[in-house]
């Protein structure tokens, strides 16, 4: 089992293995990865939420990322990309030596210069779940800047408009760089978002608690009507994602990663 | 640059049709010597038919065949079937219109209707007052958007260019078809959206 590098995660193999019982080796291979812990918030996915759970269960040792510009690919946001991996990249050794786990938007390999010893965990929401709530999240902030906000609320993009942008088209997957999570120690879902949580905990080795509900529409889901015609166009811009979300949804009932 | 002898300007109230024609167009013909007019659509309307006959009794004007013609053409007013007639009758006199299609986002439209006052008078001597309400009402009924597109199809076959007037705050920039359209991430409609008053 890990031997946590820092005081603030406790150590929790031996028992796992006894309450988990046919999970255990699945777990296992997430448990012993002794490194740096990289959690992938894909936008309108539970990331805010769980933010604070990790929030305050790692205290100063989680480091949060924000500002990639995720599935974006405006020339901005590019250039901004590639000055933050630079960025990231010479400060190596800092992020080892400060931090037990990132989380933010940004894509899955950026921190691959950090070895082969981390782990990463995600948190997947229904395709179509994830798009509705990704426009109508925008629709409500016209001052938000970031390029797909402008297309949104400077151009006026509909639904199916915004469902047919590259940029938006399959951004799970686009993010996540992959085609059967195989990568990943623990994937969620947001519709099962307790024991996704469960299933985290035991990839960080510390207890999450689930808090309220961040960034959510206080307006519940009433903007969220969605015609068969739509939500065929968005089901057909985001083949790969139902793929990724099926096998994510496979994997969380067959293999219990919930407690 | 203009091209054409004709020259359709529409959008919706407020989107900047008439600065644009003031600011941009008028200066533009008048340094290179063109005569031109500008002819409101409201008038046009009310004078000649679908095949660009003439109607009504004689107008003062009437559709210029040497200089530039310039038509104004506030997709707020006419009715929804009028405007289909009037994009035929469009067809009918010319087929070869630099067709400028100005938009704003439509929060920044709402609070043009709400504060401004007729830019109008100083291209046609109207000086009747704005009719805010109106065109608020109006404009909560549409969606400019999708207004905008359908009439940019519907005069595709007579234009010979068709270019977005994208006005955001107190600067304007323009955009390819294909842009507003699309939205393909380019370094040319990155900055005119991101763009911010001085």
């Amino acid at each position: 089992m890990r031997v946590w590098r820092s005081g603030t995660r406790a150590r929790v193999g031996a028992r796992k293995t006894s309450v988990y019982g046919p999970v255990f080796c699945f777990l296992s291979i997430f448990m012993d990865h002794g490194g740096m812990i990289l959690s992938v918030h894909i936008r309108k996915c539970a990331g805010t939420s769980l933010r604070d759970s990790l929030k305050a269960a790692f205290g100063p040792r989680v480091l949060f990322d924000y500002g990639d510009h995720i599935g974006s690919s405006w020339p901005t946001s590019l250039a901004r990309r590639k000055q933050r991996q630079t960025a990231a990249q010479a400060n190596a050794a800092g992020l080892r030596t400060a931090y037990d786990l990132i989380h933010g938007h940004f894509y899955r390999r950026k921190y691959s210069f950090l070895g082969d010893g981390h782990a990463s965990i995600t948190m997947l929401r229904d395709p179509v779940e994830r798009v509705l709530s990704n426009y109508h999240y925008l629709k409500r902030r016209p001052d938000r800047r970031n390029p797909d906000a402008l297309i949104v609320n400077a151009l006026g993009f509909s639904l199916t408009e915004f469902a047919r942008h590259p940029d938006n088209r399959n951004m799970q997957s686009q993010v996540l760089e992959t085609s059967d999570l195989s990568e990943f120690a623990a994937v969620g879902l947001v519709e099962r978002y307790e024991e996704s949580l469960a299933a985290f905990s035991t990839v960080c080795g510390v207890s999450l608690a689930a808090g309220p509900p961040q960034n959510v529409n206080q307006g519940g889901r009433s903007d969220y009507v969605l015609s068969a015609a739509e939500r065929a166009v968005i089901e057909n811009n985001n083949l790969a994602d139902l793929r990724l979300y099926d096998v994510a949804r496979r994997r969380i009932t067959q293999l219990s990663w919930a407690c | 640059m203009l091209t054409s002898s004709n020259v359709l300007v529409a959008g919706v109230s407020s989107a900047g049709k008439s600065t644009f024609i003031a600011n941009h167009l008028m200066p533009e013909m008048t340094s290179a010597g063109r005569r031109h007019h500008v002819y409101f659509a409201g008038q046009l309307m009310r004078q000649y038919n679908l095949r660009g006959e003439l109607v009504g009794p004689a107008p003062p004007f009437s559709l210029a065949r040497s200089g530039v013609s310039i038509v104004h053409l506030n997709l707020l007013m006419p009715r929804e079937d009028d405007l289909a007639t009037f994009s035929q009758a469009l067809m009918a006199w010319a087929t070869d219109y630099d067709v400028y299609l100005c938009y704003a986002p439509d929060a920044v439209i709402r609070a043009r209707i709400a504060n401004r006052t007729k830019v109008e008078p100083r291209l046609s001597g109207d000086a009747s007052p704005y009719p805010a309400e109106q065109f608020q009402e109006r404009f909560s009924d549409v969606d400019q958007r999708q207004m905008l597109l359908t009439f940019g199809e519907a005069i595709a076959p007579a234009a010979r260019s068709r270019t977005i007037v994208f006005s955001n705050d107190r600067t304007t920039s323009h955009l390819t078809w294909d842009d507003f359209l699309y939205a393909r991430p380019s370094p040319a409609l990155e900055a005119a959206l991101t763009q911010r008053p001085d």
